[in-house]
């Protein structure tokens, strides 16, 4: 795979925030390429300005140093022209509407005729398990589930870049894999680009093509990990002797990047 | 749910034959055993007052529908005033920040104090009524709405942002769901006493409603004391009718409200 900039779908270039305080920058020149069509993690322990990142990235935040491109533009032209698609790590889902009514949200601001939008939705509410939850109020789900309707709204409008907080850090392990798993059915069948955060190494490393290690106090890309298992991953790859050598050396990365 | 407010009504037909009952007795204690001296003035016989009632009841429920009805209009015109000041502030903190202080040192002036003074200034009793309401709807309903305004979590409406979404269509899709609960726990709090505030006005002097009559039937004395507590129980109701109204509108309106965990402890039967 040739990595020439064209390829790069999203640009991080030696960005650092720093929100004030006097305390020392939540993140210091943090340079990363992601290709079109990757899945990678953001892995670290907390506080160590994953989120930051990802907000960056979504034009909900500005560095103060650096730059970040993002789908061949700046952040705020990728959200105003609606590129990518964003999982919270609540599900943060409208109460007021059902279920279908969340996920037809960015569709009704891309103008789309209301039956076509409701086709939309339930397909994929299909495509997220949740079918038959269409007429359901977001408060009658589980949160696993709410956080599937969220995904599903996500990519609503088709973004060809999906980036996601710690979606899955409040549900409990089994459902956590199972949904990982699901995921990655999603993203083999859109073809989208997916940063995805988390403090779980098993998470990244099941998940991604390459996992982005930053270190805390200040924010630091202390370590690029290239997934190199096979595709597609099943839930019993966990179980696997390789599986297990790359979270352990993951593992390891954390110890040396820890003062 | 439905078994849950069947046995709701249930309950309280329960206790309010028993209060009857109490009531009944006490009034008898009264007159015959304790003979206190006006003892039909301090606690008629109900059956007694439901007698006056039926005979005079339907000149009472026109004075009652006068004094509903103005307290309505201005109720209505208070909540609205009231709902479109916390839009204002919710979408801008200059508009907050000016308009705040005034707010709440508006509910400084009692009602007591304000009624005469703008009967005072109108020297009409409709309009008095209908300014005093809207006067005691208006701050519940600014400031419960606001709040709801200022419980928005961050995440929904960062999610406005990342959709690239107008001011139009976050205000209909996010900040106006977001307000009605809000908007309802005024309005409840404020129908009933927009009902007082125009009896109270009735009571500085006026021609119509169920204040006048109130004021009438007391200083009438003993011998009117049935009529003047079917007075004080009709405003009662009318309190009570307007507070139904508003929570059978917000049931109606907000579905959402009543599904899941947290309606939960909202009814009786739940
Ligand atoms: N709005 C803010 N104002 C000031 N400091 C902030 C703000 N947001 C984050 N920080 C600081 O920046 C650092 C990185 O925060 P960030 O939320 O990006 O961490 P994180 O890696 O997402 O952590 P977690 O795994 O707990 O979510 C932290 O030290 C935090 O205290
Ligand atoms: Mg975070």
């Amino acid at each position: 795979m040739a990595q020439n900039a064209a390829q790069q779908e999203i640009v991080v270039d030696r960005v650092g925030m720093d929100y004030g305080g006097g305390s020392e920058p939540a993140i210091r020149e943090i340079s990363l390429g992601i290709r079109k069509g990757e899945f990678v993690s953001l892995l670290g322990p907390s506080g160590c300005g994953k989120t930051t990142l990802l907000r960056m990235m979504a034009d909900l935040l500005e560095p103060t140093s650096g730059g970040v491109g993002i789908a061949g533009g700046t952040p705020r032209q990728a959200r105003l022209t609606r590129k990518f698609g964003i999982v919270f790590q609540t599900p943060a889902l409208y109460e007021w509407r059902t279920v279908r009514g969340n996920v037809e949200l960015p569709l009704e601001l891309a103008g789309m005729p209301r039956a076509r939008r409701r086709e939309r939705a339930e397909e994929l509410l299909e495509l997220v398990g949740l079918g038959a939850f269409a007429g359901k109020r977001p408060r009658q789900l589980s949160g696993g589930m709410q956080q599937r309707v969220s995904i599903a709204r996500a990519l609503a409008a088709d973004p060809q870049i999906l980036l996601m907080d710690e979606p899955f850090s409040a549900l409990d392990e089994f459902t956590r894999e199972r949904l990982g798993e699901e995921l990655l059915g999603l993203w083999s069948r859109t073809g989208c680009t997916v940063v995805f955060v988390t403090h779980s190494i098993a998470e990244a490393a099941f998940l991604s093509d390459r996992v982005f290690v930053l270190s805390a106090r200040p924010g630091r890309l202390s370590a690029e990990v290239e997934v190199g298992l096979p595709r597609p991953r099943v839930g019993s790859l966990r179980a696997e002797p390789e599986f297990h050598r790359l979270t352990s050396s993951i593992r390891q990365l954390f110890g040396e990047a820890e003062p | 749910m439905r078994a849950g407010a069947a046995g709701g009504w249930k309950d309280l037909a329960l206790w309010g034959a028993a209060a009857l009952l109490l009531w009944e007795l006490g009034s008898w204690l009264l007159l015959e055993r304790l003979q206190v001296p006006l003892a039909q003035s301090k606690l008629p016989y109900p059956h007694r007052v439901a007698e006056a009632l039926a005979r005079d009841g339907g000149k009472l429920l026109a004075e009652a529908a006068a004094t509903l009805g103005s307290a309505a209009k201005g109720f209505l015109a208070g909540a609205l005033a009231g709902a479109a000041l916390a839009l204002l502030m919710g979408a801008s903190r200059t508009a907050e920040r000016i308009a705040a202080p005034y707010a709440v040192a508006s509910q400084m002036i009692p009602i007591l104090g304000l009624a005469p003074i703008v009967y005072g200034i109108f020297r009409d009793e409709g309009m008095a009524r209908l300014l005093i309401a809207a006067y005691i709807a208006f701050f519940p309903v600014a400031l419960q709405m606001l709040r709801g305004l200022k419980s928005i979590r961050p995440e929904d409406r960062e999610l406005q942002r990342v959709l690239a979404a107008g001011r139009w269509f976050a205000f209909r899709t996010l900040l106006l769901p977001a307000s009605l609960p809000g908007l309802f726990t005024g309005l409840k709090t404020a129908a009933p006493l927009a009902v007082t505030g125009a009896i109270l006005v009735e009571l500085m002097g006026a021609r119509h409603g169920i204040g006048v009559l109130m004021l009438r039937y007391l200083y009438y004395g003993p011998s009117h004391a049935y009529l003047f507590w079917c007075t004080v129980l009709l405003s009662a109701a009318l309190g009570l009718l307007a507070y139904g109204a508003v929570a059978l509108l917000e049931r109606l309106l907000l579905p959402w409200q009543r599904s899941g965990p947290a309606a939960a402890g909202k009814g009786a039967g739940a």
